[in-house]
């Protein structure tokens, strides 16, 4: 939407792109080798190629930064007050049901947001009652799960993949922004195994935000990126791409 | 190339290492996402504002340039689809959270400008208090130079033949022209047309008046197709000037308020 006039958008909604996508990116630390825009760059390749195979969904401009916390002790990070982040959501909420929107899809391409995401959907749809349906699709953690499933079967294992600016985040990085990927900082981050089981994982994003990540790596990593490469970026954003399209489908109510 | 000052597109290494380098000024600008008339895109202000502050960094050579704060306060846009507005609360809490991360990773100074007019007058009216609220050691720096801006490209297009009503203020010749130089990508020059071009309505000393204006009536009020102006003609040379000149301004003004 950002790079469309307002004439623009006003015809595409009118010829039935009546879904619009509200993602949740973040601006901050991505390791020594990823811009702090990582997950907001993401957030748009992911959400462009997801509109344009919807073909019924516009992308509205990014929020960031968001929900980070738990990366301040690294420089360049920056976070809302969740309460903060609620106001922004809710703004952008009452400004996109006055187009003819039927529906608002809430989405995040960072993790740290979704919990809140999750916790604040119920009210602001209840806000919106009668205006434009409001939808939540947490994507990434189905995502992820499948990511890592793919990622196994090229033996690159769960630990390494990571879940910050590990291997599978860079893979997609040098698909989406490879000039800002500089390999050669690729380091090891964190990759005891047992912090990566989907049963240790809560565990983990608790810890994170009680004690920063940098208690838990020092470089920021969390995961290896080294070795990572575009044709396994492109394989899985085209997988993320299928999860955020199935689940929108399914909250919309298409197909 | 030379080296980048986003921010964004820096690793947390790099910002650490230019701040202990001396990079300790952080430009943070506020952009909107509004109408621009149906030839520019609605992130308008977003990409001059960027673009601005990329070139006043790189001048001042001790900065580095914050994520742009968008959307922001865009209230008398809100009848044109694609505007995105703030409430005056939520960009307030926006803009002092970034002020508390930038302090927490060792910036001394903050300066702070608007690509987007309707900010101005927030930022004007709550830096003090956000200052306040940092604290001492870092030194917070509005500088407002929209109406100067504004009296300036009316000055220099009136050399080129250009009236104040077809410069205009909101998506027309001059606005345009800037937009025609940085992304003519996202122009489209055959949908421009001229908006509201009465003369009167932008006399500097009637602009206070047409901005009350806006904001009760809202834009669309004034013109149907949201541009207050005359976009036709632009010219992306002239454009490139209105906005070397006005990068040169800022610079001038940070140059003399901070110590």
């Amino acid at each position: 939407m950002e790079e469309m006039s307002w004439v623009e958008i006003k015809n595409a909604i009118e010829r039935g792109k009546t879904t619009v996508l509200v993602i949740s990116g973040s601006i901050e630390q991505h390791g020594p080798h990823l811009p702090t825009g990582t997950d907001t760059y993401l957030a748009y390749e992911v959400g462009q190629r997801a509109a344009r195979r919807l073909g019924y969904a516009l992308v509205a401009p990014v929020i960031r930064p968001a929900l980070s916390e738990h990366h301040m002790g690294f420089p360049g990070s920056f976070t809302l007050a969740w309460e903060t982040y609620k106001d922004v959501l809710e703004d952008y909420c009452d400004s996109l049901a006055r187009y003819g929107f039927k529906d608002i899809v809430l989405m995040s391409s960072h993790g740290g947001n979704n919990a809140v995401l999750k916790a604040i959907t119920p009210d602001l749809a209840k806000k919106l009652y009668g205006r434009v349906n409001i939808h939540l699709v947490l994507h990434i953690e189905k995502g992820m799960a499948q990511a890592v499933a793919f990622l196994k079967e090229k033996g690159v294992s769960a630990e390494k993949a990571g879940v910050h600016s590990g291997y599978g985040e860079t893979c997609e990085m040098l698909v989406a922004k490879p000039h800002l990927v500089k390999m050669e900082f690729a380091e090891k981050g964190q990759v005891e195994e047992a912090l990566y089981r989907p049963e240790n994982i809560p565990r983990f994003q608790i810890d994170s935000f009680i004690h920063g990540v940098q208690h838990f790596s020092k470089n920021g990593i969390l995961g290896d990126p080294r070795g990572a490469n575009g044709e396994i970026g492109k394989e899985l954003i085209e997988l993320g791409v299928n999860v955020v399209c199935e689940e929108i489908n399914r909250a919309v109510g298409k197909n | 190339m030379s080296e980048t000052v986003l921010m964004e597109e820096m690793t947390w290494r790099e910002i650490k290492e230019a701040i202990q380098q001396g990079k300790d000024t952080a430009i943070l600008v506020s952009g909107s996402i509004e109408q621009h008339g149906p030839h520019l895109p609605t992130a308008t202000d977003t990409i001059i504002g960027y673009a601005t502050a990329e070139a006043v960094a790189k001048k001042l050579g001790n900065a580095l340039v914050a994520p742009l704060i968008r959307p922001a306060l865009s209230r008398h846009h809100i009848d044109f689809p694609g505007t995105i507005a703030l409430r005056l609360e939520t960009f307030v809490k926006v803009l002092e959270e970034y002020c508390f991360c930038l302090r927490a990773h060792g910036f001394k100074k903050i300066v702070l400008f608007v690509s987007h007019g309707g900010n101005s007058d927030a930022l004007r009216a709550f830096v003090p208090s956000i200052a306040k609220k940092v604290g001492p050691g870092l030194q917070l720096l509005a500088v407002q130079t929209i109406e100067k801006h504004i009296k300036a490209f009316q000055d220099f297009l009136k050399t080129k033949g250009i009236t104040i009503q077809r410069a205009g203020v909101h998506a027309a010749f001059s606005e345009t022209s800037v937009m025609l130089a940085l992304r003519p990508d996202l122009v489209a020059m055959d949908k421009a047309k001229p908006g509201l071009t009465e003369e009167a309505f932008y006399r500097p000393e009637n602009l206070e008046k047409s901005k009350i204006a806006s904001f009760i009536h809202g834009v669309k009020s004034q013109s149907s197709i949201g541009v207050l102006g005359d976009p036709t003609g632009s010219d992306a040379t002239v454009g490139r000037e209105i906005f070397e000149r006005h990068a040169n301004d800022i610079v001038e003004e940070i140059k003399n308020n901070l110590a």
